[in-house]
């Protein structure tokens, strides 16, 4: 059945109702519950009803207090995003978290893993109960949970050269929340074939460090030389690293999508989060 | 000569108390600060001085500072 694009717009806009900001301005919003009777009765997506509804300027009342720091227009650039998460682990969790409140529209996710007890202590989807349950499908349920507003795509696969058209198809942006270097330099290489901005972080105990690499830059080269050996995390994740990482992960594809603030490119972000040491540093290209 | 020195992540352990103020010849190089510090050339993978990428062939001066760096791969 073709939407009723019209119907939509004017359901949305007979609900819409006036809601002031904390500065002051009054924005016209539309609620969760609205959004959802009418994502029902024109059979729809929730994020359809979004995109109509910022078409028209209105604001979904869940991004209400993201504007002033972001504009209907830019919220509604997300709403029409579609970024993949590589992992869905310790950086990944998080990662897909923060982008799911954020709006990003569309997410792929890719980890072929399942839950196990040793994720508790930092990876934010893992909880007693979803042990032994694909990360991936996990993922999905709970981006809905905390924002029916965004379509998930969960893929319980590892990241391959041969599945990687596939699973990148139609992406803007990227996120390598791996955990190995011979994965990330494969995603790397997928992602430049691809002409696709990666967003890279890596951790180790406290630190935590990222990098933005654009299909002609260097990249992961620049950080682990040509050979890719693995060093596993031999100071452990405690929790910090992999959430302080991911978070900052996922504000680099808020400003890639939307052109905008500092973009660590061709440098490296470095967090040494127990000396507080925030650093960014530059390779001479 | 001074230089500060940061040892980050897994070379941590190389870090000298004195970092801040670390007494150097003149003419060292980034290879020889490590051979003072006991790393291996292979171990760092990544040198910044004063924020920028160098080659361990890099000469110092007084007052640089120099951050060393080991593949980090976790997630």
């Amino acid at each position: 059945m073709d939407l009723d694009i019209q119907g939509l717009a004017a359901g949305i806009e007979a609900v819409a109702q006036l809601k002031a900001h904390p500065s002051g301005t009054e924005y016209t919003v539309l609620g969760e519950d609205q959004a959802r009777a009418l994502s029902a009765k024109f059979q729809c997506s929730q994020l359809r009803v979004f995109l109509s509804a910022m078409e028209q300027g209105i604001i979904p009342k869940r991004y209400l207090r993201n504007l002033e720091s972001l504009s209907v227009a830019e919220q509604h650039e997300l709403a029409r995003s579609r970024v993949a998460i590589i992992g869905a682990g310790g950086l990944g969790g998080q990662a897909i978290l923060t982008l799911a409140r954020l709006g990003i529209g569309e997410m792929v996710v890719v980890d072929p893993d399942i839950f196990e007890e040793s994720n508790l202590n930092r990876q934010a989807l893992c909880s007693v109960d979803r042990l032994g349950r694909s990360k991936a499908r996990v993922a999905a349920e709970t981006v809905q949970a905390v924002n029916p507003g965004v379509e998930v795509e969960a893929h319980q696969k590892r990241f391959a050269p041969d599945n990687a058209p596939g699973l990148l198809a139609g992406v803007q942006v990227v996120v390598d929340c791996l955990d190995s270097v011979e994965d990330r330099l494969t995603l790397e290489q997928a992602a430049k074939e691809l002409g696709i901005p990666m967003v890279h972080a890596a951790i180790d105990g406290f630190l935590a460090q990222m990098m933005s690499i654009y299909p002609q830059d260097s990249g992961l080269v620049l950080l682990y030389g040509r050979e890719g050996k693995t060093p596993a995390s031999p100071l452990g994740n405690p929790v910090f690293a992999p959430a302080v990482a991911a978070v900052f992960q996922a504000l680099e594809v808020m400003k890639i999508l939307l052109g905008r603030g500092t973009i660590i490119r061709n440098g490296l972000l470095s967090l040494e989060l127990e000396t507080c040491r925030l650093e960014h540093f530059r390779f001479n290209i | 000569m001074k230089i500060q020195v940061k040892c980050y992540a897994t070379l941590a352990h190389h870090q000298p108390g004195n970092g801040e103020r670390f007494s150097v010849e003149s003419g060292t190089s980034v290879a020889d600060l490590l051979e003072v510090l006991g790393m291996t050339p292979e171990a760092v993978k990544v040198v910044f001085v004063n924020g920028k990428h160098v080659g361990q062939d890099f000469v110092l001066s007084e007052e640089d500072r120099v951050a060393l760096f080991p593949a980090v791969g976790g997630g």
